[in-house]
Order: C-alpha cells, then sequence, then structure tokens
C-alpha cells in the first residue's frame, strides 16, 4: 500500500527530471533510503515496473541501498554496524556503557543513467 | 552512450514544502497543529476527548483522518467539540496536501489549537510531516513494550511519546522501564508520557508539556 505512493513520487521525480535534460530513456535510478525506511523492495520494484511502463523510464533498473544501522556509544564514541536493531545489546562491547542508535527514514533519489 | 544525470532529492521535498506552509500560516495566526499516531485502537480518540477536557478555556478543533468513516469524527462532536473529516479513500497515512485541502480559512483564527488524528497506523504515518508543530505517537499498554525497536522511525522522529492504556498495566508484562530504555536509546531526549484515558491519569503532565513546548 505505502509502497505505491512512493514509488509514484519517485516516478513524477524522474521523469520531470528526464524531460528538462532531454532524456530518450531512463536505464537505472539509484535510490538511497535510511536505515529506518519501512519499505518492501519486492514491492517496490513490482509497482516501479508497472507504474514506468509506456513511460521514459520503461524497463529501467531500480537500484536500491538501505544504509545500515549504526550502534555508536555515547561514552567512548565506539561504533559499529548492525543489520537488525530488534534483538541488539545495547551494552558497549568495548566500555560496558549504553549505546544509541543511529539511521533514519530518509529516501532520496541519488541520481540516474540515461540514454 | 549512456550518462549520469544526479538528482539528489529526497522524495519528501515536496510536501515537506507544503507542510511548512501550513505551519507558517498557523503560527502567524497564533494556532498551532498536533499530529497525534499510533497503531488502529490504541487510543487516539480517547486521549484527543480526555486532552480537549483538560485544555478547558482553549478551542481546539479536532481533524480526523480516516480510511473511509466519519465514526470518530461523530464521537468527537457528541462530546461538544469541533471536528471534521478526512477521508483518505485507502491511503495509508496524512500527507500535507490533504490536510491543506481540509484547512479552511478560518480555521487558524479560529481556533488555539488544532489536533490531529491520523490514520491508525505505526509504519506509513511517520515521515511524512503534515505541517504540525508538534508529533506524537501513542503506543498502549497492551502492544507491547518492544515496539521502538519494532518500528523505530516513527518513535524517533516524534516529539513526545505516551504510553496509553497504563490501567491494563497489572494484567500484562508491559515494562516501563523497558520501553523508556529503548526509547532512550533511539532518542536521547525523547519525552514520555503515561496516561489512562479511562482513569482519566496523566493529562496535565501532556497539557503543561503542550503548553511549555509550544509556548502557545
Ligand atoms: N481500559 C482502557 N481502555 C481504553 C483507554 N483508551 C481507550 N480505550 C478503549 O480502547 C478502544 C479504542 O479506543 P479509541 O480511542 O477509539 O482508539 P483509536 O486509536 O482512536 O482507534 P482508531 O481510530 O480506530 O485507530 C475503545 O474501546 C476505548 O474505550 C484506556 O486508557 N484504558
Ligand atoms: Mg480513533
Ligand atoms: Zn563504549
Amino acid at each position: 500500500m505505502h509502497e505505491i505512493t512512493v514509488m509514484k513520487d519517485i516516478l513524477r521525480i524522474i521523469l520531470d527530471t528526464a524531460k528538462k535534460n532531454m532524456v530518450k530513456r531512463i536505464i537505472k535510478v539509484r535510490i538511497e533510503t535510511g536505515a529506518f525506511t519501512d519499505l518492501d523492495e519486492s514491492w517496490m520494484n513490482r509497482y516501479f515496473k508497472s507504474l514506468t511502463a509506456g513511460t521514459a523510464a520503461h524497463g529501467a533498473e531500480l537500484a536500491l541501498e538501505k544504509l545500515k544501522p549504526v550502534i555508536s556509544c555515547r561514552t567512548c564514541s565506539y561504533e559499529y554496524e548492525t543489520e537488525n536493531i530488534d534483538q541488539i545489546d545495547l551494552q558497549c562491547p568495548v566500555c560496558g556503557n549504553r549505546c544509541s542508535i543511529i539511521g533514519d527514514s530518509s529516501f532520496r533519489i541519488v541520481d540516474m543513467e540515461v540514454i | 552512450m549512456t550518462r549520469i544525470i544526479k538528482i539528489d532529492k529526497s522524495i519528501h521535498e515536496d510536501n515537506k514544502i507544503c507542510a511548512d506552509r501550513i505551519r507558517k500560516q498557523a503560527r502567524e495566526n497564533t494556532c498551532f497543529l498536533i499530529n497525534i499516531m499510533g497503531s488502529p485502537g490504541c487510543g487516539k480518540t480517547s486521549l484527543i476527548i480526555e486532552l480537549i477536557k483538560t485544555m478547558r478555556n482553549r478551542s481546539v478543533l479536532v481533524i480526523e483522518g480516516d480510511v473511509d468513516s466519519d465514526v470518530d469524527a461523530r464521537k468527537i462532536i457528541s462530546e461538544g467539540f469541533d471536528s471534521v473529516q478526512i477521508q483518505t479513500g485507502g491511503a495509508c497515512h496524512l500527507d500535507a496536501y490533504m490536510l491543506e485541502q481540509s484547512l479552511m480559512p478560518d480555521y487558524f483564527k479560529k481556533y488555539d489549537f488544532i489536533l490531529i488524528e491520523n490514520i491508525g497506523n505505526l509504519i506509513c504515518t511517520s515521515g511524512h510531516d503534515i505541517g504540525a508543530d508538534l508529533n506524537i505517537v501513542l503506543l498502549s499498554v497492551p502492544e507491547g513494550d518492544d515496539k521502538p525497536m519494532k518500528y523505530p522511525a516513527i518513535f524517533k522522529d516524534s516529539d513526545a511519546v505516551i504510553i496509553t492504556k497504563h490501567d491494563y498495566i497489572q494484567l500484562s508484562d508491559f515494562s516501563i522501564e523497558m520501553f523508556r530504555n529503548n526509547l532512550l536509546s533511539l532518542k536521547e531526549n525523547a519525552e514520555l508520557f503515561i496516561t489512562s484515558s479511562k482513569q482519566k491519569t496523566g493529562f496535565e503532565e501532556i497539557c503543561s508539556f503542550i503548553i511549555t513546548t509550544l509556548k502557545a
């Protein structure tokens, strides 16, 4: 449900950019999402495919990069990346103090490859 | 030959412009918008009713966001308060455009506060700026104390978190300490409140938080 509104936003932005830059065809769109962005990749791809039909982005590849959450110690500044914060131990492996979790729900179109 | 066109644009950018426009207009008329979020049934409508009662002499409008009904708006009106309904027609969250369309020109002059009940959802509502001055997320005791780790975005992006239905605490294994620690690891300066709409507790604290934070 939510993925479709996001994909519509993306499509609007890339087609606008394509028009302004006299693009014939969009080949690849690079997207970077924050660690807490809750979107399902397979649904995004599916919606992207159907929404781009008949446009300059038809058949384009969607390259999604999801940033990982970073666990950061407030006391000694030790930091490491993690996959999943669900079961994470928040005790710092170096100094034993409590860590914080860094990430956001950003959603950024980085660039696109075109002809 | 292919070429790369740099875009570097957040998809929320256009919505943010609309949200900033709403915020600016509201502020010019010293009206404040508060976005209330939380899962279906977590107690949003009940909390809004108790909150308005606690706000006493302030004039408040409630905007009810729902997918396809006006049950909550009618409930607010039956309590003697003003309410209008936005039906999203299937959309899982409100955005600034939907809100802007529902705002009548005199609302900002007429009301001190506009409370917006967002669609019941912990995922989609986060990250969508609707022009509110305060974003508040509710989590009821029966939902469990692990939710900040499962839905980090909404807890991180909120200005305050309210544990609702505190009267259920004896029946549940919900640990307020655990919840608070999880929340603080996502957001160092998180504001946490605890209410029960049934027992009518915790509302004075929220009221003074709102009034001091917004200098309203
Ligand atoms: N025991 C108890 N029940 C509550 C409390 N707050 C709300 N409820 C009950 O929980 C149910 C849902 O409350 P609502 O206020 O309608 O919840 P909501 O979040 O607005 O629900 P939706 O708009 O449908 O997402 C109702 O039966 C309320 O009476 C509370 O503090 N304690
Ligand atoms: Mg409700
Ligand atoms: Zn450390």
